[in-house]
């Protein structure tokens, strides 16, 4: 299988002098198309600043990032913008939803950034919605929803600008034991039904035996 | 219907905090006009109450006070009229005092007299004043500043010595050591010899034109015995009197060329026209008008006269009549710095309560922005552009600013003739009142202080990676 993202000798500081923290210090990885793999490691190894790197969310201090094969420009804020529409789905611990907008407000709006036209919003939010079992709860708002259910708008609003990656910073982290069993289960029928690459960073082991592949951190490195 | 309402009220909740603010910002803005617009306007006030009350208690017309004169003029006419009663009290015990009002006459005239000047004007009424200090007697001077033709108008020729007209240039020292000629009485010729040297001393004063005050005089001539002058009062209204009683009797003057030392010699004795010697005549008085409280004496312990003298002026809170020359500083002190202290608070408090405003509207927005940072982040990864999110921000940001400003207007607007003009007229007289255009005045300079507050939020989401509000805990 072709490589979808490669990330080398990647640098991410913050910080200055005493107090400089080396986040990622040379990451190297290369993860492959369809593939469901965690990146896991201890708290401050790394992986959710891995993450928002490989998200374009994130600039870098030093590395290359390529994506398909291309080269993403990581110091340009218009291209990360330009690529994170297009290409990345982010899932977060904390469902990162806007609280005082309905389900289908924050479904719909990377397809608003997409400049795409009402009805066909219309017709693809309600799709995912639907697919994620969450159809009926499109004119709540989130603080109406239970954590799983929020995750799955999170989710949601990850699939449905038809991103080839599906990124998720600790997506069980928020959530009860049989919710995170659903979300992974939701997760694997994702990557095998929709061919989604999936990256889940976590420090849950459970989880990352579910994925197919662990890629471990430590001090900012692939070990 | 109450969905909108409920919207409405949200809104005005979330910008509750950072409106009380800049309401705040508001009254301290009014604070800082009003210390200063009221000053200003209550001084001008001031200026008309001192005129009345000094034409009343004088006779004489007051046609204005000069602007310097005015910052320490007290507050209502009551006041005045308490100065000046306190003036005449204090003059019937320390005839000193008639110089002062003689030097407020004066310059009060002098100040405002744009027609031409008659010789009469030459002439200043001072009562003669002596003092005894350690045992010696020494004479206060009883002057007049005249100059040849006023001497041949009213006749006044010396008994012993010469005239003003007859002194040659080569008998006085010029430069830093001038020794000016002097005139005198015939009763001061127990006091003094022909050609002594006499020093006069403004008690340390300076000059207007930053000569010190300390001349020194030669004696050149004694007047005639019962020489006299009309009164400039008498003469500018009745040119023909010559009652006995308003004449006044120049025994006891010290008798000064009219002109400022300078010109007496340009002019005076070199014989430059007559009409120059006039028009110089006003500049010398405007000038020199502390010379009415000169003490002469013949030697050096004048300064103990004079601290004498201060001293009782300072502890009947008249220092500062005798502070500064050429000024009518001659309100009580603590009048003054009681009102200059309400002014100052005014202004101070003010100032902390604009600071404190904008440390606070500057505060909320920050918290504004930290709380809208995980929405603009979430917008963020749903694709925005990060220049596109910043014009978003700013653009709440000034929304906020705009509102705040919109309510506080409103609310002063309504509220600032009862309260203000209110308040400051009843604690001072003041004449301070806000109209609608002054509130928009402050207005317009709030919303350059609230925009110069939003630079410390802005430089924030200029700095702050949108991970951070993204991420859950690691």
């Amino acid at each position: 299988m072709e490589n979808i993202i490669q990330l080398n000798d990647v640098h991410k500081y913050y910080g200055k002098g005493d107090g400089l923290v080396k986040a990622l210090n040379g990451a190297t990885l290369d993860i492959k198309k369809g593939e469901m793999c965690a990146v896991m490691g201890k708290s401050g190894s790394g992986k959710s600043t891995l993450l928002y790197v490989m998200a374009g969310l994130n600039k870098v201090d030093k590395g290359d990032y390529s994506f398909q094969g291309k080269q993403v420009n990581l110091k340009n804020p218009n291209a990360l913008s330009r690529f994170r529409k297009e290409n990345i789905g982010l899932v977060v611990q904390n469902f990162a939803l806007i609280e005082d907008q309905t389900v289908f407000y924050n479904v719909a709006l990377p397809l608003k950034y997409k400049g795409m036209g009402r009805k066909r919003i219309q017709k693809r939010v309600m799709k995912v919605l639907e697919m994620l079992e969450i159809a009926d709860k499109a004119k709540n708002y989130p603080g109406q929803l239970s954590g799983g259910q929020q995750q799955r708008v999170s989710i949601a609003r990850a699939l449905v600008k038809k991103a080839e990656v599906l990124l998720a910073d600790e997506p069980t982290g928020s959530v009860d034991e049989a919710t995170e069993d659903n979300i992974m289960a939701l997760f694997r029928k994702i990557n095998t039904e929709l061919g989604k690459t999936i990256v889940i960073v976590t420090h849950d082991e459970k989880v990352g035996n579910l994925c197919d592949r662990i890629i471990r951190l430590s001090d900012g490195r692939v070990v | 219907m109450r969905m909108i309402f409920s919207q409405v009220w949200q809104s005005i909740k979330k910008n509750i905090s950072i409106s009380f603010w800049t309401v705040l910002l508001y009254s301290a803005s009014i604070f800082i006009i009003a210390g200063v617009g009221g000053y200003i306007d209550s001084s001008n006030q001031l200026m008309e109450n001192f005129k009345e009350a000094y034409s009343e208690n004088t006779g004489r017309v007051c046609f204005s006070v000069r602007n310097e004169m005015i910052s320490s003029i007290t507050k209502d006419r009551e006041s005045y009229t308490a100065y000046l009663n306190i003036l005449s009290a204090f003059q019937s015990d320390h005839p000193q005092m008639t110089l002062i009002k003689a030097s407020i006459e004066t310059v009060a005239f002098v100040q405002d007299y744009n027609g031409p000047y008659e010789y009469g004007y030459g002439y200043w009424d001072m009562p003669d004043i002596t003092a005894v200090l350690n045992g010696e007697k020494y004479y206060r001077m009883n002057g007049a500043f005249v100059d040849s033709v006023f001497m041949e108008y009213f006749d006044l020729q010396v008994a012993e010595g010469k005239n003003f007209s007859d002194c040659d240039a080569d008998d006085f020292v010029y430069g830093d050591d001038k020794v000016y000629p002097v005139i005198l009485g015939n009763n001061l010729r127990d006091v003094y010899q022909l050609n002594d040297i006499i020093k006069s001393k403004t008690g340390g004063l300076l000059d207007e034109s930053g000569e010190n005050g300390n001349f020194v005089y030669r004696v050149i001539g004694f007047l005639r015995e019962g020489a006299a002058l009309l009164p400039y009062q008498q003469y500018y209204s009745d040119s023909e009197t010559t009652a006995e009683n308003q004449l006044v009797y120049l025994d006891n003057f010290f008798i000064f060329p009219q002109l400022d030392m300078t010109a007496f010699y340009d002019t005076q004795i070199t014989g430059v026209s007559q009409t120059e010697k006039i028009s110089r005549f006003s500049a010398y008085f405007r000038n020199n008008n502390n010379n009415n409280i000169y003490i002469f004496a013949k030697d050096t312990t004048e300064d103990q006269i004079f601290s004498d003298f201060m001293g009782f002026a300072t502890e009947n809170g008249l220092q500062n009549a005798f502070s500064c020359r050429g000024r009518f500083m001659s309100i009580p002190h603590q009048m003054y710095e009681e009102m200059d202290t309400y002014f100052k608070m005014l202004i101070y408090s003010g100032i902390f309560i604009a600071v404190s405003s904008i440390i606070c509207i500057s505060t909320n927005l920050i918290n504004k922005v930290n709380k809208n940072m995980k929405k603009y982040s979430i917008h963020l990864l749903c694709g925005a552009k990060l220049s596109t999110l910043r014009l978003f921000v700013l653009f709440e940001l000034l929304a906020l600013a705009v509102i705040s400003n919109g309510i506080a207007f409103a609310a002063l607007y309504f509220l600032s003739d009862r309260i203000f003009t209110f308040s400051l007229a009843n604690i001072y007289n003041a004449r301070v009142s806000f109209s609608g255009f002054t509130v928009l005045i402050v207005l317009l300079i709030n919303l350059v202080i609230v925009g110069m507050s939003l630079i410390f939020p802005i430089i924030k989401i200029n700095n702050t990676e949108p991970d951070k509000f993204l991420r859950g805990n690691e």
